[in-house]
């Protein structure tokens, strides 16, 4: 909830505007795969991207819409690139890294800050995300190859390991 | 909608998404991640 509206706060105004129906519901479910029934064999956040198509799926919304909430939930963690894309897919991370990370914050207005987290206390959420990461880290390392939870695998998982990219390059099977 | 002062659009697959975070994923085991979706339910539950 917070995400949501701190995303529709970070929207108004901006030079291209969410469809603000697609900017909620992808806020409101973009980490679906955070949970155990969603988990899958990807990386979390394209677990969350399939759950949230398979949700939208049959409820009146074009496929285009669908792929939309797909690729806002799938990006919603790569900053590089989610800022590049369409609106919905923009503000969908800047809403969650305004939430999580407080980026963005200083275009907000205080006693609107103050009010969503008045209504939608944080409860904590550094440390719980801190251990849900982590644990993602320890249960399926091999999706942490490319995306945050690899972090949080490296400073709190005992033993864990990651391939490192350039020797991935290294062992490519040519000879130069 | 208005959540926090904030006016939000209400619409019926906007209500159906804050329904399942909330309730239909309120049935599954809570591993790995049970605190943190502990909080997300609450965080879901306006004060």
């Amino acid at each position: 909830m917070r995400s949501w509206l701190f995303g529709v706060l970070l929207s108004q105004g901006a030079e291209r505007a969410p469809d603000p129906e697609l900017l909620a519901v992808a806020t409101i479910l973009h980490d679906l795969g955070l949970t155990q029934r969603y988990t899958a064999e990807s990386r979390f956040e394209i677990d969350g991207a399939n759950a949230a198509r398979s949700f939208l799926k049959g409820r009146g919304i074009s496929t285009q819409q669908i792929e939309l909430v797909w690729d806002a939930i799938a990006l919603h963690t790569t900053r590089s690139i989610a800022l590049h894309k369409e609106p919905e897919v923009a503000m969908t991370h800047s809403g969650i890294t305004a939430d999580v990370l407080g980026a963005g914050l200083d275009r907000i207005p205080q006693d609107k800050q103050g009010a969503i987290l008045a209504e939608f206390p944080r409860l904590a959420l550094k440390n719980e995300l801190k251990k849900c990461l982590s644990n993602i880290a320890r249960r399926k390392p091999e999706s942490t190859f490319d995306n945050i939870v690899r972090d949080f695998g490296v400073r709190y998982v005992d033993g864990y390991t990651s391939p490192n990219f350039a020797d991935v390059v290294a062992n490519a099977p040519f000879s130069e | 909608m208005v959540f926090a002062g904030i006016t939000v659009p209400d619409t019926v697959l906007i209500r159906d998404a804050i329904d399942f975070v909330t309730k239909r994923i309120g049935a599954i085991s809570l591993q790995p991640c049970d605190a943190l979706l502990a909080i997300w339910r609450i965080a879901f539950t306006r004060r």
